[in-house]
């Protein structure tokens, strides 16, 4: 039972008791001055009668404040029951809302899993590139050829590992900008975690000093960062909604075993 | 610690002990991040911590205990200089890590303590970081290996997993 619809229940409740509590308190106060009015006639006048200048006891309870008591009862509850059904309206409608949020949250999370692993391994192809790129940079310095060719080459192949590079920080930047729109639909050390990588990545530069080859510094760690991050992705569920804790010990025993 | 079925221990909260057997001297005046290059024996386990050079990487996320003890000093000049040690995470300097101490002469060695508690990811890099005053005097940390003894490292790390 939801939070709305024990509260509707006990509105409601209340509302019944209150109504009662009304008719009841009306025909208490009644039949005692009633009984003190009946007290006081005089033998002309029966307990019952109704007359010219003559009302007997009882009869003045019941057409009086019997009658009286009964509409206000009858009025409370009307009201009742119209605040009930809105109440109820109401419920329905704070329920629906919820859902739908419920829902929307969903399919952010999903969308946004899958968006980032999609990012993720889109970084780890450019780095890839990059590393590719490096090296063939490194290799080719060896190489016998013209001195005006070299020096056109690598600055081509500089270029080439520049424009990677900017890719590169743009991917980051969008999976930044990502994770800033979905931050509250994740888990807080996802969050974490792929704030980390991305910090990591953008420090990372390839490092050229003069009389040696290039250098893409922290490769093998960056690759590592990012499988992980891709790891922990994959273990998310769309039935669920939620990353499993159960792959992460089998990534671990897989790892035993490969060991 | 539990058996696995493959007869291969394995560990629960990570741990892991690293060391560098080499000698590391300031060349320049820019942060400089200290490269280890030996890891603690796991008794047929799988390492729970990894490394690559400079780099910690942390396979499980928790929240972490981590020590570090480089053995300072100097190559040479005889005034004092300032050397100061910290913990990087993923490239960002960790707040309130750094520590200093001021080395005179190069007969002096010292070792001296780095300690933090901090939560940490898994794929997370961590570096202990050094720098100094000044480049020209050989600053920085020393493996020394003594006869008869064993060898001094230049710095030893303990990474500890507390939950």
């Amino acid at each position: 039972m939801t939070f709305f619809r024990f509260k509707e229940i006990q509105i409601k409740s209340s509302f019944r008791t209150i109504a009662i509590l009304v008719l009841v308190g009306f025909l208490f106060k009644a039949g005692i001055t009633g009984a003190a009015y009946a007290a006081g006639q005089s033998s002309d006048c029966g307990m019952f009668d109704i007359k010219e200048n003559c009302m007997g006891g009882w009869m003045h309870i019941i057409l009086g404040d019997v009658a009286i008591g009964a509409l206000l009862a009858v009025f409370l509850h009307v009201l009742a029951h119209r605040s009930n059904l809105k109440l109820e309206h109401n419920a329905r409608t704070i329920q629906k809302i919820i859902e739908m949020q419920e829902e929307q949250r969903n399919r952010r999370k999903d969308y946004s899993v899958f968006n980032l692993k999609n990012l993720f391994t889109h970084m780890l192809h450019i780095l890839g590139q990059v590393n590719k790129s490096v090296s063939n940079f490194n290799s080719f310095i060896d190489s016998d050829m013209d001195t005006n060719e070299i020096g056109w080459r690598q600055q081509m192949m500089r270029n080439e590992i520049h424009n990677e590079e900017n890719r590169l920080a743009r991917v980051i930047n969008t999976t930044r900008n990502n994770l800033l729109a979905v931050n509250d639909v994740l888990e807080p050390d996802i969050v974490n975690q792929i704030e980390g990588v991305c910090m990591y990545l953008s420090e990372i530069k390839i490092q050229e000093t003069p009389h040696s080859p290039l250098e893409f510094p922290k490769y093998d760690t960056s690759k590592k960062k990012i499988k992980y991050v891709i790891e922990k992705l994959n273990t998310y569920t769309v039935e669920t909604h939620s990353f499993s804790e159960k792959r992460e010990h089998s990534i671990r025993d897989n790892e035993i075993k490969e060991k | 610690m539990s058996e696995s079925p493959s007869k291969q221990r394995d560990y629960r909260k990570a741990f892991g002990q690293l060391a560098s057997t080499k000698t590391q001297r300031i060349d320049n005046l820019k942060p400089f991040e200290i490269e280890l290059d030996t890891q603690e024996d796991v008794a047929g386990g799988v390492h729970t911590i990894d490394f690559d050079k400079s780099d910690i990487i942390i396979k499980q996320s928790g929240m972490y205990l981590i020590i570090a003890a480089p053995q300072i000093g100097k190559a040479r000049g005889t005034r004092s200089r300032w050397m100061d040690f910290w913990v990087r995470v993923n490239n960002v300097d960790v707040p309130h890590s750094n520590i200093r101490r001021v080395i005179t002469d190069s007969q002096e060695k010292d070792v001296i303590g780095l300690n933090v508690v901090m939560p940490l990811n898994r794929g997370d890099a961590v570096n202990i970081m050094m720098s100094g005053e000044t480049e020209g005097e050989g600053l920085g940390i020393e493996a020394i290996e003594p006869d008869g003894e064993p060898a001094i490292p230049s710095i030893i790390v303990t990474i500890l997993q507390l939950d």
